[in-house]
């Protein structure tokens, strides 16, 4: 479903040229959940980032259902991450502005999808998280593990096929990691969707079906932790 | 679409009330100079509308009249196209009601006129009331309609009508009003006499009967008017100058065509300086939400989607500022009318008339389209930029610098402008009237807004290198940071700059202005006091002719406190398409007459016997603009046919802007058989009391005669105070245009504090107190206002160059040196320190309230 191939990124930080992917080659189906972990600066974000179509490798080609991302415009592109692909970030995932029902909603909105109905639909993913009494806050008015749980409510909206999400749960409280952490993982159970999750935390990395290990831009290792 | 900005816009605009009403607000106050200013342009140029006019052509010469025998020899002509001719005489004379006040004269054959064109119809009333005194009066009277005021002075009853001492009778029969306050009567029919023909031209025209003012020309449908104006040319030559209305109307007018361009400037200037504002604000709005637009892109919000929300988003507080503004701008314009008004009358010759001071239904859509306008063209590139960016970089925590590229356009930009304005200044005697220098002025204020972002950046850095040597954390934190952020500031900078700078050339021009024409007053002319009949000489357009009886009367009352005294006759004549001031003056002998210090007086004494034979000197500006050199002729039309003037010379006069040509008096009541002055100048003996002279004038001379002594230093008082009221609309622009500039000082100093949030918080953590916090702010409101009154006092004086060699030059042929006016500059720069200092204090109490956690927490 999700596949890096030979994937290059460079980008230039005033005169220095910055290899943040090195020749990463990964794939992920329907169905798996797969952690990315490293160091900081290992370009584990940037990895992400290139699967979920908001940066475009400098060589090589990353591909959503065998489509080459890069080669699509970017109106394409954009209609693909409101539709079939959702992004979880560590921060910034809500609009401040937006009550949490209309940051639910936020996709189905720039789809051209009518407000009450997308009011509804958003309602009822919000209601799957837990946070069906929250639909009328502002993020401000919410701990860190809500507004990503919202978030997450916002790539149920979609029914996303594919959910990436950048330390989903590196701002959060144990308690509230393990609620995203079992909400990602029975996301990924139901089969029908991939689940990549980048992540610097080993237990977080563990819950899922394989864990990626990189290390300066180039994958070190790939490995299946055992589940309990 | 709409359903999608009513979830994101809506809510942003809900959650940023502060920021939306002050982007509303500046365009409200752009709106609202412009409503201003149009409505009252509009005003004018309905006051100049001929309020008398009846055809299409009109025939005048002045004040010399029209005589009958032109008259009949236009009738007995029967050109083709005529269809009707209406003479008319108009003329001032005093009502000899208790207290004696000036009305005006009319009498006029309306004959066929079309009813739509008559002065009768909408909005014009005429009743008959005949009173019993009134009718036994009509048996040795002259039958007249008045006004209101005078029909309720005289209570039905007779009265005289007095000019220069002659007098007719007259019996009210009936009340003139107007219903429409629009009406282009409306205004003077207060103080209108409607008598017949015959006992209005002897009244006003005693030596010449059956003069008519004028002759209106009504044609036949389908006539040409330029065919029938040439024909009644070939037959008025040297008698009397043909135009049709507008012609007439836009000569008369264009005494004002300076002031109307000066208030469109003015208003489109205001929603410029808003323009830039807004960008700024809504620019830096779109680098405080790059964050929502990473989350937005990474939702699946297209480019254009993105665009479009900032683009609707400025388009309703665009709109939101221009429903404000309407209201504003009509409350402006009343609050400056009255004052003006009078002002106006004053240059225009007559009051202003029909003058409706309302917001016509085109210009509040004007309005609303030019505020919606400028709020999306300010919203156009922050939105288009915004829209560019990919996802991910805005999602990185540190945007990107302004690009190299941009900095290179704007400076090109600024340079092809500056070079326009070069070019439009340099050719503006090729280019239609005022359109060079009034363009150039309009183009360099632009380019000079465009201009200030990059000075600032280029001060900014080399203030920043200066920075270390700075003593005090609070100023170099303050300098470092503007240096940072010279794009945001610069706007700010100059939106006060620009205020400065008009505060500083309206304050220099009129300065200088007054000063030389002050100092002329009172050296060159010098006179201790000025007689006038029917208003005070500052009052000009109500006054009527004068007796030149008066004068013996002024020597038997002074006596031997009398230095010198002068009569004369003051007369508008059209040269050549432009109105000039023709000044007959009784220069008398050396022991009696006019003072030698007098320059045209020295002048006509070198040779008086030819200045007694019909030749004139002309004043600077009159030679320099219609381009004639002492010892050439000009020629006036007369009573009886052309006149060849010969000019002897030249003197300073700041009289009129298109010119002053002095006769001498004696030629001038033979030659256009007027015996009549309007004014007297008496000088006093050094050793005289001049309030006892005054009182002995006053008390002296025959009330009957409406006669006005005003001392010199009054009259220049009255002056300074029209001067003044005229700048009204000046100043009360310029007002808005700083409360627009400090609205930027509030808006930038508030991201500022934004943007450094993090920043703050660490000095916060490391030590620093609230105290020092807010010092850091406020330093840099302070610094905005320094820098803006520092740009405002350079550009100033630049501005007032421009004014004073180019478009004074243009307009007047006046030449004064200038003079800096140091104490409203550095009222100004002071101002423009304090009002910034002011209004960063919320931002900088915000600052202070920042809790150290929340803000490190930040990024």
């Amino acid at each position: 479903m999700l596949e890096l191939r030979n994937a290059v990124r460079h980008y230039h930080q005033g005169t220095r040229i910055v290899e943040a992917v090195r020749g990463v080659s990964l794939s992920v189906e329907k169905g798996e959940f797969v952690s990315i972990m490293g160091p900081s600066g290992s370009g584990k974000s940037t990895i992400m980032h290139l699967m979920a179509g908001l940066d475009s490798p400098t060589s090589g080609q990353a591909l959503f259902m065998g489509r080459d991302l890069a080669a699509m415009r970017d109106r394409e592109r954009a209609i693909l991450r409101r539709t079939r692909l959702a992004v979880v970030f560590q921060f910034f995932n809500l609009v401040p502005t937006l009550l949490a029902s209309d940051n639910v909603a936020l996709p189905l909105l720039l789809g051209g999808t009518p407000r009450p109905v997308a009011r509804g639909k958003a309602a009822e993913a919000l209601a799957r998280v837990g946070l069906a009494d929250r639909a009328g806050h502002y993020p401000d008015e919410m701990s860190g593990g809500e507004m990503q749980r919202v978030a997450l409510a916002r790539a149920l909206v979609l029914d996303a096929e594919a959910i990436l999400c950048d330390e989903p749960t590196g701002n959060l409280d144990s308690a509230s990691s393990t609620q995203v952490l079992d909400l990602l993982r029975s996301l990924a159970d139901d089969g029908s969707r991939a689940v990549v999750m980048v992540t610097h935390d080993s237990a977080a990395g563990a819950r899922g079906d394989r864990l990626v290990r990189i290390r300066d831009g180039k994958i070190e290792s790939i490995e299946r932790p055992s589940r309990a | 679409m709409f359903s999608l900005w009513r979830s994101l816009g809506v809510g942003y605009l809900r959650r940023r009330p502060l920021r939306s009403v002050l982007v509303a607000f500046s365009i409200a106050l752009g709106v609202a100079t412009l409503v201003a200013t149009q409505s009252l342009r509009r005003g004018i140029v309905q006051g100049k509308r001929d309020p008398f006019s009846l055809g299409e052509l009109i025939i005048t010469n002045g004040r010399a009249g029209i005589p009958s025998a032109l008259e009949n020899r236009i009738r007995e002509a029967a050109i083709p196209g005529i269809k009707s001719i209406h003479p008319l005489v108009i003329g001032r004379a005093l009502a000899e009601t208790s207290p004696p006040r000036s009305v005006m004269i009319v009498a006029m054959d309306v004959g066929d006129a079309d009813p739509a064109r008559s002065l009768a119809g909408d909005g014009l009333e005429v009743r008959l009331t005949p009173s019993a005194e009134g009718i036994l009066g009509l048996l040795s009277g002259t039958p007249a309609v008045v006004g209101n005021a005078l029909a309720e002075s005289v209570a039905g009853k007779p009265f005289h009508l007095r000019v220069a001492g002659r007098r007719i009778r007259c019996s009210p029969v009936g009340r003139i009003t107007t219903t429409d306050p629009s009406h282009r009567l409306a205004g003077i029919t207060d103080s209108l006499v409607v008598i017949p023909r015959a006992q209005a031209s002897s009244l006003l025209y005693p030596d010449k009967p059956g003069t008519a003012s004028r002759l209106d020309i009504r044609l036949a449908e389908g006539a040409l008017a330029g065919e029938v104006a040439e024909g009644l040319r070939t037959l008025s030559e040297g008698l009397a100058h043909v135009r049709t209305t507008a012609e007439e109307e836009s000569l008369v007018g264009d005494v004002t065509t300076g002031m109307e361009l000066g208030f469109t400037i003015g208003g489109i200037g205001s929603l410029v300086v808003g323009l830039f504002l807004v960008y700024n604000a809504l620019a830096v709005s779109v680098a405080e939400r790059r964050k929502d637009m990473g989350i937005f892109r990474s939702c699946g919000a297209t480019r254009g989607q993105l665009a479009g929300l900032f683009l609707i988003e400025a388009g309703i507080l665009g709109l939101a500022g221009s429903i404000m503004g309407i209201p504003l701008g009509m409350a402006l314009a009343a609050a400056v009318s009255g004052p003006m008004s009078q002002a106006l009358g004053e240059a225009l010759g007559r009051p202003l008339v029909g003058t409706a001071w309302v917001v016509h239904p085109g210009l509040a859509i004007a309005a609303i389209v030019g505020g919606v306008g400028t709020a999306i063209l300010a919203a156009l590139i922050p939105a288009v930029e915004a829209s560019r960016e990919e996802p991910v970089e805005s999602l990185r925590p540190n945007p990107g610098r302004a690009s190299s590229a941009r900095l290179w356009l704007q400076l090109a930009a600024v340079v092809t402008l500056l070079a326009f304005m070069a070019g439009l200044v340099g050719l503006r005697h090729l280019l239609p009237p005022r359109w060079g220098s009034f363009g150039g002025m309009a183009v360099l204020l632009v380019a000079a807004l465009l201009a200030t972002p990059l000075i600032a950046r280029v001060v900014g850095k080399l203030a920043g290198s200066l920075a270390a040597l700075i003593p005090g954390v609070g100023f170099r934190l303050a300098v470092e940071n503007l240096a940072r952020a010279g794009g945001r500031t610069g706007l700010v900078v100059a939106a006060l700059g620009s205020t400065g700078a008009l505060v500083v050339q309206t304050s220099g021009f009129l300065l200088t202005t007054q000063s030389a024409v002050f100092t002329w007053v009172e050296t060159r002319v010098g006179a201790d006091m000025f007689i006038t009949s029917g208003s005070a000489f500052s009052s000009y357009v109500n006054s009527v002719s004068m007796d030149p009886g008066v004068i013996p009367r002024v020597r038997e009352l002074l006596g031997s406190d009398l230095r010198a005294v002068l009569g004369a006759r003051l007369s508008r004549v059209d040269h050549q398409g432009n109105i000039v001031y023709l000044l007959a003056a009784e220069l008398g002998d050396k022991d009696s007459g006019a003072p030698d210090h007098l320059d045209f007086v020295r002048e006509a004494r070198r040779d008086p016997e030819t200045f007694r034979r019909g030749a004139a000197l002309a004043s600077d500006n009159f030679v320099l603009r219609q381009g004639i050199r002492p010892g050439e002729s000009v020629t006036l039309a007369g009573p009886e046919g052309p006149l060849s003037i010969p000019i002897l010379g030249s003197y300073t006069d700041y009289t009129w802007k298109d010119g002053t040509i002095v006769v001498d008096r004696e030629w001038y009541s033979s030659h256009f058989k007027d015996n009549q002055i309007d004014i007297i100048d008496i000088w006093l003996q050094p050793s005289a009391d001049r309030n006892a002279c005054l009182a002995r004038l006053r008390a002296g001379l025959d009330p009957a005669d409406g006669l006005f002594v005003m001392p010199c230093d009054t009259l220049l008082d009255e002056v300074r105070k029209q001067l003044f009221r005229v700048n009204n609309l000046a100043y009360a622009q310029q007002a808005i245009l700083g409360l627009v500039a400090l609205l930027g000082v509030v808006t930038s100093l508030t991201i500022s504090v934004l943007e450094r949030r993090r920043e703050l918080g660490l000095l916060r953590a490391v030590g620093a107190t609230r105290l020092q916090i807010m010092s850091s702010v406020l330093a840099e409101a302070m610094l905005m206002g320094l820098a803006g009154g520092m740009l405002g006092l350079a550009a100033g004086w630049a501005l007032e160059w421009y004014a004073l060699e180019v478009m004074l030059w243009d307009e007047a042929g006046f030449r004064f040196p200038l003079l800096f006016p140091w104490v409203q500059a550095l009222a100004m720069l002071g101002s423009s320190v304090a009002l910034a200092t002011l209004v960063g204090l919320w931002p900088a109490w915000r600052a202070a309230c920042l809790e150290i956690p929340e803000a490190v927490a930040a990024e």
